[in-house]
């Protein structure tokens, strides 16, 4: 990254962005860290993809502004996990075919119904590759850190009970937590990072902004809180320095979509780190 | 039904049934998640090709696509024995990561050429018409795309029928298998071969995100219907016919995209699937509980 200017980031129109799209990224790389320690890396995959029936749903019923539509989609999301937990515990369809059934089927609902409505072009452009870095002004951002916000501080506040449950499901039952009511919880942040980190990543590729850091962040440290903020870390400096570099690349006339830069810089992140980092004490995630 | 909706009917027949032989089998094997990665990450190995080779019509473009399907589950699988990554984040780890490379790679490079991204990632089977028309000996066969799928169907119907043995022992019990003597590994990389082949055929069809509803849906929901494994591969190539047809009328009657309309079709005969077992099953319950009763008396 070294070609990159430094001047870029106190770009009056850039580095707000830049910064905006760090807490997305932040957002998607903490819900990540309990996500993929809870095996879950998938899910990810489903509610993206299932973000664009939710937020086509959502603009035929009239809703506008990013805040509802990032609901709409989050929503989609829900309905889909739920679906894929109960297909996957039918015998003869099982997990794996749960995710793949689920996954393409919404997806190409969310096209029909996109393509149907004769939506605006930019918002199917938008939700399948995330902004386009020369295009994105902070005022588009705004609201959809305010929903970040309330992630970040809904996993902190309730971090000592998500944390003992994404462990040990049966000792946190046992002392009296609700099972369903933290899963919920836990899958509803899951929806809702998706749902904003579509607006940096697209449908496609947001899942790896969930993915890559958390399984950077879990090299260094077997202590979940270490890792949760140490994956926020990862995400944020991704979509930081993805955004900053899609700019960087962007010519005067045809535009880098920042999605493809901050995924490929958060996957570095990873790779280096499952590769160079010295034999780790125990366990996978 | 207008000439463009018959060319495109005849082009996802094609799509549907090239893919629901190697779906079959990647759903049997719980594996269909994987089909979904290998899609993904051909639209790597389809821009890498054709900077390379610059021609959208070589065969190569295909081999070079193909090859990196199977790259990239080798460093799902490099990742995975590194013991640090667990399967599910390998898989999602490597996929987006190459489809954005992919992507980078031809909004830098490729802006307004055939390799538009957007209709890389939605597929045209609207516009099956337009291409070449293939004829041997003067007999007309069809457009080349779908000619191209046939011949892969053809492909993987042969390889399942020499390969059946080692196909569904591998899939039950690799362990057992390994054991008689079969290789799974080998079993595997052919079969992932053959499914990043059709997906790379069913691309400009369908896009590669929608590869996926015509791999893992017909499969899917020929399992919920049959137990014996011929059964269930015939049902898969019915289903999936089925929903390609049900899917281009509805395309055409609301004006939408093909390959999305398929794609709602399948997931509804999986839908009537579902309940078609659920009854069957109350009523097998209803009969074993009766059964159970009479003999208590």
């Amino acid at each position: 990254m070294s070609e990159v200017p430094l001047a870029v980031a106190f770009d009056p129109t850039v580095g707000p962005v830049a910064a905006g799209t760090a807490l997305l990224g932040a957002a998607c790389g903490a819900v990540g860290a309990i996500t993929v320690v809870r095996r879950r890396a998938l899910q990810a995959d489903v509610a993206a993809h299932a973000a664009l029936p939710g937020v086509a749903v959502g603009s035929l019923a009239g809703l506008v502004g990013e805040v509802p539509l990032v609901l709409a989609g989050a929503a989609g999301g829900w309905l889909a996990l739920t679906l894929v937990g109960r297909l996957g515990r039918v015998r003869r369809v099982g997990p794996d075919a749960a995710l793949a059934v689920v996954l393409s089927v919404a997806f190409g609902l969310g096209l029909v119904l996109l393509k149907c409505l004769g939506s605006d072009p930019k918002l199917l452009f938008t939700l399948l590759r995330g902004q386009d870095a020369a295009v994105i002004r902070l005022g588009d951002l705004v609201p959809l850190l305010a929903v970040a916000a309330v992630v970040l501080g809904v996993l902190a506040g309730g971090w000592k009970e998500f944390q003992l449950f994404a462990f040990d499901p049966d000792l946190s039952a046992a002392l009296g937590r609700p099972p369903h009511l933290l899963d919920g919880l836990l899958t509803a942040l899951l929806v809702l990072a998706v749902a904003v980190g579509v607006q940096a990543a697209g449908v496609v590729l947001v899942s790896a902004l969930v993915v890559a850091p958390a399984v950077a962040a879990r090299q260094w440290s077997d202590r979940l809180s270490l890792v949760t903020a140490t994956a926020a870390g990862v995400g944020a400096l991704a979509g930081f320095g993805g955004t900053l570099l899609a700019h960087q690349l962007s010519g005067p006339r045809s535009g880098v979509p920042t999605g493809p830069v901050v995924v490929l810089l958060a996957t570095a992140a990873a790779l280096s780190s499952v590769f160079l980092k010295p034999r780790r004490t125990a366990g996978v995630a | 039904m207008s000439a463009a909706e018959h060319e495109s009917l005849a082009l996802v027949l094609a799509v549907a049934a090239a893919c629901a032989v190697p779906g079959t089998w990647l759903v049997i094997r719980r594996q269909a998640m994987t089909g979904d990665a290998v899609s993904h990450v051909l639209l790597f190995g389809v821009v890498v090709g054709y900077l390379v080779i610059r021609d959208l019509d070589s065969p190569l473009l295909q081999l070079a696509a193909a090859a990196s399907g199977l790259l990239a589950v080798g460093l799902v699988e490099l990742l995975r024995r590194t013991g640090r990554v667990a399967g599910d984040a390998a898989l999602g780890l490597v996929f987006p990561a190459l489809f954005a490379g992919g992507s980078l790679l031809a909004s830098l490079y490729l802006r307004g050429t055939h390799l538009d991204v957007d209709a890389v990632l939605l597929g045209h089977a609207e516009f099956a018409g337009l291409a070449d028309p293939v004829s041997v000996g003067g007999v007309p066969l069809g457009r080349r795309p779908a000619v191209v799928l046939w011949g892969l169907f053809l492909l993987s119907a042969v390889l399942t029928a020499l390969l059946w043995k080692p196909l569904a022992v591998t899939s039950f019990d690799p362990g057992f298998a390994a054991g008689l003597g079969f290789r799974p590994g080998w079993v595997q990389a052919a079969l992932l071969a053959v499914v990043s082949l059709t997906t790379v055929a069913a691309f400009d069809a369908v896009g590669p995100v929608l590869v996926v509803a015509f791999l893992a849906v017909p499969a899917a929901t020929a399992r919920l219907l049959s137990d014996r494994l011929g059964w269930v591969l015939s049902e898969a190539i019915g289903v999936g016919l089925g929903g390609a047809v049900v899917g281009v009328r509805l395309a055409f009657a609301a004006g939408t995209t093909v390959a999305g309309a398929v794609a709602v079709s399948l997931g509804g005969l999986f839908l009537l699937a579902l309940i078609f077992r659920a009854v069957l099953d109350r009523v097998a319950g209803a009969k074993q509980v009766r059964a159970e009763a009479c003999a208590t008396i």
